[in-house]
C-alpha cells in the first residue's frame, strides 16, 4: 500500500507535471483510491502546511539574497575568494569553492548559490584549462553547501516541522559546513597538482594588500552572516525577525552603501522573490499533504517495526535512513524530500535517543547529496542551464564530489559532536 | 529538472494577468515584511504589538502561496523534472502536458469543492478570528479557494495554449 502514492508520483513526474502539483495529485489520488479520509481534510492540511511563522523567514532570506545578487555583490565575494586562495595550484577552482562558501553564509538557497557563482566561475576555470564538465560539477557541488551553512532554508523548514530552535540548527551547520568547504578545497588542490592546472596568476589578486582591499570591498556583505549568527546568539530575535532585518540590511547595503541598484530596480527583485516563494511553498504544501497520507498508511509504524526487528541502534538507523534518502534523492526534489520524510523519520530518531538537531544535520547532508545526484539533481540542472555544458559531462564529473559528501556524512553520523559541539556551547537546549 | 517546460505560450492578456498576480504576491510579501519590522521596533521600544503581528503575516503566507500558484502555471515557473518528457516526440509531449494540466485541474477542482464547503460552514456559524480584530474567519480562509480557482483557470488556458496553432513570425 505504501508504494501507491510513490508510483502515482513517479508517473506524474514522467508526464512533466510540476513537482508541487504532482505531490498534491498523488496524495489526493491515494486518499481517494484507498478511501483514507474525507475530502474536506485536504483544504485544512493545505492551509496549515504553510501557515507557520518560522516559514515566513524563507521569503525574507530569499529577498535578502536577491537584493545582494541584483546589486552585483557576488563579484566582490568572488574577488575576495580569488585574492585569498587564487595563488594555490588550481587557484580558480579553489576560489570558486571559497566564493560559494562565503555566499552560502549570506543566503540559504543552494540553487541560488550555484547559479550566482556558476557563470563567472565556470568561464574563469575553463579559460585556465579546466574541463568544462568538472568546472560545472565543482560549482554545483560547492553550491549545495549553502543548505548546510547558515542561514539555510532547508534548516528553517526542518526546524519549523520538528519544533527545534532555528538558532541551534544554524550553529550546528557551521562546523560540518566548514569541513565540507575544506574537503572540496583539498580535493581541487590535489586534483590540480595531479593534472598540472595553473595557479591564478592575475597580479590584481596577488599580495597581502590585494587581500585586504578585497576584504574591505566585501566588508558589508561579510557582515551579514555575522549579523545573523549574533541575532540568534543574543536570543533577542526570532528567525523570522532576523530574516526581516537581513532583508532590510541588504536593501540598505545595495541601495545606499554600494549604490549598486536604484529604487526602480527593487520591483523586479521583489517579483522574483515572490516567484521563488510561490514555487517553494507549493512544494511544501504538496509534500506536507503526502506525508499525512503516508502517516495514514502507517509508514512510521512500519519503519519502527523494521528497526525493532533488526535491532538497529542510533547510528545504524541514521545509516539506513541515509541509504533510503540517497535512493529517494536521485528522483525527488530537495524541499519535497525534506518535508515528506521529516514528520515520519524525525520522531523515530528522537525515540532512539538521537538529538533532533543532530538528526537535522544528517538530513540536511542527505539533501545536499540529493542536490547533486543524477538523474534529478537540481544543482546539476541549474549549472547546465546557466553554462550550456551538456548534462552528461557534468554527471560524469560530479561523482567524486558525491563520494566526498558520503564520507563526510558518515563522519557526522559517527561523531555527533561535529554538529552538536557548537550549539551546545553557544545555545544550550533549555 | 527545469523551471518549467516548453508548454504553449498563453495569450498576451493572460500573461499580463499572471504578471499582475505575481506583483500582488510581491506586494503581500512587502506588507508582511513591514508588519514584522514594525513588531521588532515596537517591541524594542517597550510597546505591546498584540497577536495580530504574528497571525497576519502567517495568513499572508497562505495567500501568497495559493494566489501565485496559477501565475506560475502560465509563466512555466513551477519546478518540473522535464528530462523524461524531452524524450517523447513533440506530439506525445503535447499529449502528456495536456494530461498533466487536465489531471491537475480536476484534482484542484475536487479540493476547491471541499474548501468552499469549509468556507460556507464558517459563514453559516458566523465564525470570527479573535487574533485578527474579529474579522470573519471566512475571509482569513478565502486565500486557498480563491487561489485554487485562479490556478484552475490558468490550467485551462494552458491546455488551450498547448494546442493553439503558433503564428509564423515575419
Amino acid at each position: 500500500m505504501i508504494a501507491v502514492p510513490f508510483l502515482i508520483l513517479v508517473a506524474l513526474i514522467v508526464i512533466g507535471m510540476p513537482i508541487g502539483f504532482a505531490l498534491i495529485v498523488a496524495s489526493v489520488a491515494t486518499l481517494y483510491l484507498l478511501g483514507l479520509a474525507p475530502i474536506t481534510f485536504i483544504p485544512d492540511v493545505l492551509d496549515d502546511s504553510v501557515q507557520h511563522f518560522t516559514l515566513l523567514a524563507i521569503p525574507f532570506f530569499l529577498l535578502a539574497a536577491e537584493l545582494l545578487s541584483a546589486g552585483g555583490l557576488i563579484d566582490r565575494i568572488f574577488d575576495l575568494a580569488r585574492a585569498l586562495v587564487g595563488r594555490l595550484r588550481g587557484g580558480m577552482g579553489a576560489a570558486c569553492v571559497i566564493a560559494t562558501g562565503i555566499f552560502a553564509g549570506v543566503q540559504g538557497s543552494s540553487a541560488a548559490d550555484a547559479a550566482a557563482i556558476g557563470k563567472i566561475g565556470v568561464s574563469g576555470m575553463t579559460k585556465q584549462g579546466y574541463r568544462p564538465g568538472f568546472a560545472a560539477a565543482l560549482i554545483a557541488a560547492s553550491g549545495a553547501t549553502a543548505i548546510l551553512i547558515p542561514p539555510s532554508i532547508a534548516m528553517l523548514i526542518y526546524a519549523s516541522m520538528v519544533n527545534v530552535s532555528v538558532g541551534r540548527m544554524f550553529f550546528a551547520g557551521i562546523v560540518p559546513g566548514i569541513l565540507n568547504v575544506l574537503a572540496f578545497l583539498l580535493y581541487v588542490v590535489w586534483r590540480a597538482e595531479k593534472l598540472g592546472w595553473k595557479r591564478d596568476d592575475d597580479p590584481v589578486y596577488a599580495g597581502m594588500a590585494a587581500k585586504f582591499n578585497m576584504a574591505v570591498r566585501a566588508f558589508w556583505v561579510l557582515m551579514l552572516p555575522v549579523f545573523v549568527l549574533y541575532g540568534f546568539y543574543s536570543g533577542d530575535l526570532t528567525a523570522t525577525e532576523i530574516s526581516t532585518a537581513c532583508a532590510i540590511y541588504s536593501a540598505v547595503v545595495a541601495l545606499w552603501v554600494y549604490r549598486s541598484i536604484r529604487f526602480r530596480d527593487l520591483w523586479p527583485v521583489i517579483n522574483q522573490t515572490a516567484r521563488t516563494t510561490i514555487n517553494i511553498f507549493t512544494i511544501i504544501a504538496g509534500a506536507v499533504l503526502l506525508s499525512k497520507v503516508l502517516t495514514f498508511l502507517n509508514a512510521p509504524q512500519l519503519i519502527f517495526g523494521f528497526i525493532e526487528d533488526y535491532h538497529l541502534n542510533s547510528w545504524q538507523f541514521l545509516i539506513a535512513v541515509s541509504a533510503v534518502m540517497f535512493i529517494l534523492g536521485m528522483f525527488m526534489e530537495a524541499v519535497a524530500l525534506n518535508v515528506m520524510t521529516t514528520p515520519i523519520l524525525a520522531p523515530i530518531a528522537m525515540k532512539l535517543g538521537i538529538d533532533p538537531v543532530h538528526y537535522g544535520i544528517v538530513l540536511i547532508f542527505n539533501i545536499e547529496i540529493a542536490l547533486i545526484t543524477p538523474p534529478v539533481g537540481l544543482n546539476l540542472f541549474v549549472l547546465a542551464g546557466a553554462t550550456k555544458i551538456p548534462l552528461g559531462q557534468i554527471f560524469r564529473e560530479v561523482l567524486p564530489f558525491v563520494i566526498i559528501l558520503i564520507l563526510l556524512l558518515m563522519l557526522v553520523i559517527l561523531l555527533p559532536q561535529i554538529s552538536l559541539w557548537l550549539p551546545d556551547r553557544l545555545l544550550p537546549a533549555t | 529538472m527545469d523551471q518549467g517546460h516548453d508548454g504553449g505560450r498563453a495569450p498576451a492578456a493572460v500573461r499580463w494577468i499572471a504578471r499582475a498576480e505575481v506583483a500582488l504576491v510581491g506586494s503581500i510579501l512587502i506588507v508582511s515584511l513591514l508588519i514584522t519590522l514594525y513588531a521588532i521596533i515596537a517591541r524594542n521600544l517597550g510597546h505591546s504589538t498584540g497577536d495580530w503581528t504574528l497571525k497576519l503575516p502567517e495568513v499572508m503566507l497562505v495567500w501568497m502561496t495559493f494566489l501565485g500558484m496559477g501565475a506560475l502555471v502560465t509563466e512555466h515557473g513551477h519546478v518540473a523534472a522535464d528530462m523524461f518528457l524531452m524524450r517523447f516526440s513533440p506530439r506525445w509531449q503535447r499529449i502528456a502536458l495536456t494530461a498533466s494540466a487536465t489531471i491537475t485541474a480536476a484534482v484542484l477542482a475536487l479540493i476547491l469543492v471541499g474548501a468552499i464547503s469549509i468556507l460556507r460552514q464558517q459563514i453559516d456559524i458566523g465564525a470570527t478570528d479573535e487574533e485578527l480584530f474579529d474579522i470573519p474567519t471566512a475571509i482569513v480562509l478565502a486565500g486557498l479557494p480563491l487561489g485554487l480557482g485562479i490556478t484552475i483557470l490558468h490550467l485551462l488556458v494552458e491546455i488551450y495554449a498547448i494546442w493553439r496553432p503558433v503564428k509564423a513570425r515575419p
